[in-house]
């Protein structure tokens, strides 16, 4: 018998979900509502009427089950704030006994001793904490409330017990002040830690524009060179890249159709009020279903078969990074839906593609 | 022989997996992989079938002589206890 690793089952596994069109990861959005109030939050709904939208315990499940009957063996649990979705450990303990490998996602208000004690007897995969703050006026600024200290003493506790912890933190105008202070703090839990240095667009009745808490390019690039010298990224080397992914999960070159990620390929989301899109936020005017009154298979069908047929503008043809570049429709929000560019968001790839070329040559 | 508790086995296009369910997924560390027959071996002997009634029933859905039916069922078994999932 041969045993491999994690990671080479992973590989696997991807590569034949691709070829065989299997959505083996799905990311559920289990509510829009939240225990904080940030400001730059694209999700965050208040109005009262959403409680009435929001699915059951029971209608997640069902949509689940669909899932893991045609091939689902992975799926991230976020919001809001997913803990807070009144129907969660139903939820929860359903996809363990259906040995389903969970990832959380959480701000970490509510990783208090009870909740960890009830997750680690049935530990999850991963949890993903977001941090907002280094201090008590960070936290209040971004967030609203001052729960650092909360929050805080959660991801210890979360640690203590063993999780696999990866702390994200996601820069705004709002956090620009703590930024660096941010990702120092998060360093110093001494686990993984994401930076996003994009932001996308806000959900339309959250009332939010993304142009309110954006950055300058300028900033985001002084970021991911701030966050590249805190957590230098692991690359693989390259015989190892080779063995592992081989040429199949190799990015194509640039084509006349389809998308290059696994969005819609291998994986799904499921938005809060049921709308099934490739991922989250991917924008609802290129695809959206809804499998509850579709049908999981149907709905999955059209949304694979979208992301197979979209055409990346016709500008990325002729773009001289377009070996590099990965044109994603959920970056490039409204544009998109035209098949068209964000220039902001271009300009800032190829400028964080010269960068890296600058410091391979270097 | 029988198939331990804790595990249940996902069948996809091109993949068969025995993943670990409820309290299990803390102390089992890992996926197993089956090949198609494999599978089916798993799948009967979660129906309480024995290695024979295994053996039987290979022969049945496959083009395969009991002789070398057994000798699967043999190997599969002892491939199912050396990876903790069966006992």
């Amino acid at each position: 018998m041969k045993t491999i690793t994690h990671k080479e089952f992973g590989v696997l596994l991807s590569q034949n979900s691709y070829k065989n069109d299997i959505p083996s990861s799905g990311h559920f959005e289990l509510t829009p509502l939240c225990n904080l109030d940030c400001k730059m939050c694209y999700v965050h709904l208040q109005d009262s009427s959403v409680r009435k939208k929001m699915l059951t315990g029971k209608q997640w499940i069902s949509i689940m089950e669909e899932a893991v009957n045609h091939g689902m063996t992975g799926v991230l649990l976020t919001g809001g704030e997913a803990l807070t979705h009144p129907d969660f450990w139903m939820i929860y303990e359903y996809l363990i006994q259906k040995g389903v490998e969970i990832r959380l996602k959480s701000n970490g208000i509510l990783l208090n001793k009870e909740n960890v004690e009830r997750l680690s007897k049935y530990p999850p995969a991963g949890i993903d904490i977001s941090l907002y703050g280094c201090d008590s006026e960070s936290y209040m600024t971004v967030t609203g409330k001052d729960v650092y200290d909360i929050v805080s003493e959660n991801v210890k506790r979360c640690i203590d017990t063993g999780f696999n912890i990866r702390l994200m933190i996601t820069p705004s105008a709002y956090m620009m002040p703590w930024t660096d202070r941010v990702m120092e703090y998060a360093k110093s839990f001494g686990v993984p830690v994401v930076v996003n240095t994009l932001l996308i667009d806000a959900y339309e009745e959250s009332g939010r524009e993304k142009a309110d808490f954006d950055l300058p390019v300028e900033e985001l690039l002084r970021i991911r060179k701030k966050s590249n010298e805190l957590f230098p990224p692991k690359y693989m080397p390259k015989e190892e890249e080779e063995r592992l992914y081989g040429k199949v999960t190799k990015r194509p070159d640039i084509s006349e159709k389809g998308l290059y990620c696994s969005a819609g390929r291998t994986c799904f989301a499921v938005c809060w009020d049921g709308a099934m899109l490739p991922c989250l936020s991917f924008p609802r005017d290129i695809i959206c279903k809804y499998p509850l009154v579709d049908g999981f298979e149907t709905a999955w069908k059209q949304i694979n078969q979208a992301v197979k047929n979209y055409e990346v503008p016709k500008k990325c043809h002729s773009c001289e990074y377009n070996t590099k570049c990965h044109y994603c429709p959920t970056q490039h929000g409204k544009y998109s839906s035209n098949n068209q560019c964000d220039a902001k968001v271009c300009e800032f790839w190829q400028r964080l593609y010269d960068w890296h070329d600058k410091l391979k040559e270097d | 022989m029988k198939i331990k508790e804790g595990f249940v086995l996902r069948k996809m296009p091109g993949m068969n997996m025995v993943m670990p369910i409820g309290e299990n997924i803390k102390t089992y560390k890992g996926s197993v992989m089956l090949n198609e027959t494999s599978a089916f071996i798993y799948e009967k002997l979660v129906e309480g079938k024995s290695k024979e009634e295994a053996a039987k029933a290979l022969t049945e859905e496959y083009d395969v002589d009991i002789e070398k039916a057994m000798q699967s069922v043999e190997r599969t078994c002892a491939d199912f206890i050396e990876a903790g999932i069966a006992e």
